[in-house]
């Protein structure tokens, strides 16, 4: 099974994902930031940095409950969220070399209504219930 | 401030279609261009390919039907 492994560090699992505008040709540039992996937010949500590097228009509007159990309104940027995850193929030799593919999606994400300091993106719920992820021994393995 | 797109449209699904919406399609998802519902779909994907292809990205919008306020954790609570 495909996987990717990395380190939990300061009980945080932070990954490097790559983000687009989705398009036709799928040829929109791709462009790399720092995720913060959070199993309690149920939808993704994105810095306006990352909107503003990627030059994206607000797809709607979108609610979520804030900290004092108001609704609040946010901008919906409809992108392309791709995560690594290592591949292994047959080599020439007969052996097995192993690639890292970016796997991803199209969804819906939500711009933050805070500018966390360390990351731009904050991977939920809605990107997550679509891999395997396993947590053990200090060690975060997401599979495909 | 004038309104975006996405704003305007968002004002005219809450004042003018959400109700007969929520009772027919619930669930799908509504195109939305200049206040005027312009289609209704069951996937978003959809919705945001032809609304690219009809009016071009950012003049359009697209609303979830009956969507609920999402919860972003308390991490992100936390950090406002």
């Amino acid at each position: 099974m495909p996987t990717f492994g990395t380190q939990v560090a300061d009980n945080q699992v932070m990954l490097v994902v790559a983000v687009s505008v989705p398009s036709p040709g799928d040829d929109a540039p791709k462009h790399t930031f720092r995720a913060l992996v959070d199993t309690g937010a149920q939808s993704t949500l994105v810095t306006a940095r990352v909107v503003r590097q990627l030059d994206a228009a607000s797809v709607g509007m979108g609610a979520f409950m804030s900290a004092n159990g108001q609704t609040e309104l946010t901008d919906v940027f409809r992108l392309h969220i791709s995560i690594p995850i290592a591949e292994a193929f047959p080599a020439p030799d007969g052996g097995e070399t192993v690639a890292t593919f970016a796997r991803g999606r199209d969804l819906q994400t939500m711009l933050m209504p805070f500018d966390p300091p360390g990351y731009d993106v904050l991977l939920g719920m809605d990107i997550l219930s679509h891999f395997h992820i396993t947590m053990c021994q200090g060690l975060f393995v997401l599979s495909n | 401030m004038e309104l975006t797109q996405a704003q305007a449209n968002y004002a005219a699904y809450e004042d003018e279609h959400k109700q007969r919406l929520e009772s027919e399609h619930l669930g799908r998802t509504a195109l939305m261009h200049d206040g005027e519902v312009a289609g209704i779909y069951n996937d978003e994907g959809d919705a945001y390919s032809i609304g690219c292809e009809k009016y071009g990205l950012g003049n359009f919008s697209m609303v979830k039907i009956g969507a609920k306020p999402v919860h972003l954790g308390a991490f992100a609570a936390a950090l406002r």
